[in-house]
């Protein structure tokens, strides 16, 4: 016989035990012969004893029991079994051959708790059949059995597994996972929660979840525990913070789920996440943005961000100040730094954009933006990327304007002063050149009168010593207003030249002056014709009005030696005009416009000495007068200078005239 | 003064100078200076006038300003070097420029201005 075992055999289903218990071996043959089949395994028993020791051993789908047996008969035998617990539920037919009656057979049956009745002799059929239901309803049982076990073992290995599973990670996951019960106990916590709250897990049950959590949160957190029991839904992800038995907090997010556990008992569980990381990150990174924010709204500096494509992202204020653009024009993207930057400065730009590309970050530089208005606007510029290039560039702006205006005044300033200093050079130096002239006739009459007197005992002559002293004196004169005219240059440059004022005729000013200076008149044979409308009169100053005149007629005959000079005056309520004409070389158109500049001569150097400063320095005091001086002249027609004084000026001051 | 007998050979001396005063100076002093003896200055106002002096009668000394109108000095340098009349009639410069400023080629002397009167009768005594 092949040994049980669940599933068909080869040979058929698996065999199952028949006890037949008959103390009459030919009986017993019998029926063995009967039920002899696949499928059937046959164990005899010659008593009720043996038969009860039989069943200590084996499980029987039936048992077939003689009820006249000597020692324990049937009804005995089958009260022991029925005693049994191992046996109780086995199916017991009785086999008599003395039971005929119905009744009997009922009566004995129940009374036995035999589920049934074959007579003697066995009809075979019947003896087949009845056993075969029960054979076929063990099988069914025990298919039934082993099905359920089955089913059981692959409850319990599963779970098993997932207890095993639940508890690795439960214990093994890198965040902290408690059971809590409904009043916020801690049920069973893991190693991590136990970290996190820096407690030993054995200490947790005693405390409550909210125990752990740190005083000004609890209101909160019991609130959302609250709103669990009340509704069911899960708390996810409250910030909250846990305070250690040292004092040290620590911030988590808490994440609490109702559920039941194994045993159907409502728990929560509790999932625990450290935080700290994350919270210090954001309070460097609130604090570091905060900084961040300080520094743009700063109004010293302008601060932008560009994007690598090069358009303006972000701006502060002050930024968008300085050039000009309003909030909306950078939102519309429309603001490019490269646009902005004055062409001047490309050069620049570009340097300090590929410094910027090399090493992170570009020294700062000065350049200039193009205003929205068009006007320029300085700034000193740095800038350094955020990181990879992905991320742009930070740049930032000092508007440096005002100090560039007044670097290019003081650079103009020195220019001007240079200009001067060499402008004042040149004057000494041909100053001093002019001042020999004059001195010589002293120098020569005073060194010949005295050798002369040193070498003759002779006195000269009054007569003879005035003469020859005459020049002297016309020499002194000269020197005397030469160093007049010196110191008046001064003045005027210095800006220190006051003007007087009286009423002054202009047509006793022109014969005062052509009186004095009619030596020189005569010596160079000019003849001076003069035409004086009276009653021009003006308030002017007298000293320096004559001063001009003595100059345009000195120079009359000076270009014009030979040749008449014409003096005319005219005028209205308005103003006094006076013109001296000569008909000397004349002055080219081109040297008109310098005539009136400082130390210009009108024809080169060589040909004529002469100070190039009278013509300036009489139109420094004409257009002190508020007036003007001008020249008409054709080269070999000789020149017309004119003045033209209003008669009653406004005093300007002389260094508003000095217009370079 | 100028002595007034043909017969006696007479130091001629041309001062060409356009300043009125300068040229009364130089002859008055010149004539001081030379009162002991036989001389004439000639003054000339301009380089026209110089020539035509020249043309008339050759000096012996010739005291050139340079800074004159119309001719320049060294203009009339040029000129009476470029002649054969003149080529060889001593000229001194009398200037205020100094003698590297003046820079003029072809004369044998040089005396800046303000003139003394030692310097000018160095000159004289020289070529007269």
């Amino acid at each position: 016989m092949t040994p049980m075992k669940s599933g068909t055999t080869e040979s058929g289903p698996d065999p199952v035990k028949v006890l037949l218990v008959d103390d009459r071996s030919e009986d017993l043959l019998a029926m063995k012969a009967i039920l002899d089949q696949p499928g059937y395994e046959i164990v005899t028993a010659r008593s009720g004893e043996e038969a009860l020791v039989r069943l200590l051993r084996d499980t029987f789908v039936v048992i077939l029991l003689d009820v006249a047996m000597p020692g324990l008969d049937g009804f005995e035998t089958a009260t022991l079994i029925r005693q049994r617990a191992r046996s109780r539920s086995i199916p017991i037919i009785f086999v008599s051959s003395a039971l005929h009656d119905v009744e009997q057979v009922f009566q004995a049956c129940f009374s036995a708790g035999v589920v049934d009745f074959l007579p003697k002799p066995i009809d075979p059929r019947a003896l087949r059949g009845k056993v075969a239901v029960f054979a076929h309803l063990f099988r069914q049982a025990r298919e039934l059995d082993r099905r359920g076990d089955a089913l059981r073992e692959a409850e319990r290995k599963e779970r098993d597994f997932a207890d095993a599973m639940y508890q690795i990670t439960f214990e093994e996951a890198p965040i902290g996972i408690g059971h809590v019960t409904v009043d916020g106990t801690w049920l069973r916590a893991n190693q991590r929660l136990s970290e996190l709250v820096g407690r030993r897990r054995e200490e947790l049950p005693l405390l409550r979840l909210e125990d752990l959590v740190h005083p000004e949160d609890r209101e909160d957190l019991g609130d959302a525990i609250k709103s669990i029991l009340v509704g069911g839904k899960a708390i996810r992800r409250q910030q909250c913070r846990f305070v250690r038995p040292d004092g040290s907090v620590v911030w988590i997010v808490v994440t609490i789920s109702p559920l039941r556990d194994s045993r159907g008992t409502p728990v929560q569980l509790t999932i625990v996440e450290d935080i700290s990381e994350q919270k210090r990150l954001e309070e460097s990174l609130v604090a570091s943005e905060a900084r961040f924010a300080h520094l743009q709204q700063s109004p010293l500096f302008g601060v932008v961000i560009e994007a690598p494509d090069g358009a303006l992202t972000d701006a502060n204020d002050t930024f968008l100040a300085m050039i000009g653009h309003s909030r909306d024009d950078l939102s519309a993207g429309k603001i490019r730094l490269r646009e902005l930057t004055s062409l001047d400065y490309d050069e620049v730009d570009a340097r300090a954009r590929e410094e910027l590309r090399a090493q992170g970050f570009c020294a700062t530089h000065e350049k200039a933006y193009v205003r929205k208005d068009g006007q320029l606007v300085y700034v000193l510029f740095g800038a350094a990327a955020l990181g990879p290039p992905e991320r742009g560039i930070i740049g930032f702006a000092l508007d440096i304007t005002d100090r560039k205006h007044v670097e290019r005044e003081r650079a103009e300033i020195l220019c001007e002063l240079r200009a001067s200093v060499q402008a004042r050079d040149d004057f000494l130096s041909i100053s001093a050149h002019e001042l020999k002239n004059p001195l010589t006739p002293i120098v020569l009459m005073v060194t010949t009168l005295l050798a002369h007197a040193r070498k003759t005992r002779e006195p000269m002559s009054s007569e003879s010593l005035v003469r020859h002293l005459e020049p002297v004196e016309r020499g002194i004169l000269r020197l005397e207003r030469l160093t007049d005219a010196l110191l008046d240059v001064s003045r005027l440059t210095v800006g220190r030249l006051e003007l007087g004022a009286e009423d002054v005729d202009l047509a006793d000013l022109v014969r005062a002056v052509v009186d004095r200076m009619r030596p020189e008149i005569e010596r160079a044979r000019c003849r001076v014709s003069l035409q004086l409308s009276p009653g021009v009169v003006g308030r002017w100053d007298r000293a320096r009005l004559e001063e001009v005149l003595r100059n345009l007629v000195a120079n009359a005959i000076k270009y014009g030696a030979d040749k008449p000079i014409e003096i005319e005056i005219e005028g209205d309520e308005r103003v006094g005009r006076v013109s001296v004409q000569d008909h000397g070389i004349g002055i080219a158109a081109g040297d008109q416009a310098r005539l009136f500049t400082r130390f210009e001569r009108r024809v080169p150097v060589q040909n004529y000495g002469g100070f190039g400063l009278g013509l300036w320095i009489a139109r420094q005091i004409v257009e002190g007068h508020g007036g003007t001086i001008s020249v008409s002249s054709e080269p070999g027609e000789g020149a017309r200078f004119t003045v033209e004084l209003p008669r009653a000026p406004a005093r300007r001051r002389a260094e508003e005239q000095e217009g370079i | 003064m100028t002595v007034e007998d043909d017969s006696t050979p007479r130091l001629k001396i041309l001062v060409v100078e356009d300043d009125a005063d300068i040229q009364e100076v130089m002859r008055m002093a010149l004539d001081l200076m030379l009162e002991d003896r036989l001389h004439e200055v000639i003054t000339a106002s301009n380089g026209a006038e110089a020539l035509e002096e020249l043309r008339k009668a050759t000096p012996d000394l010739v005291l050139l300003d340079l800074m004159m109108p119309i001719m320049s000095g060294s203009e009339l340098l040029e000129v009476m070097r470029r002649d054969d009349r003149f080529r060889d009639v001593p000229v001194v410069i009398v200037s205020a420029w100094s003698r590297e400023a003046a820079a003029v080629v072809g004369a044998q002397g040089f005396l800046s201005k303000p003139v003394n009167m030692d310097d000018l009768l160095h000159v004289v005594e020289k070529y007269g």
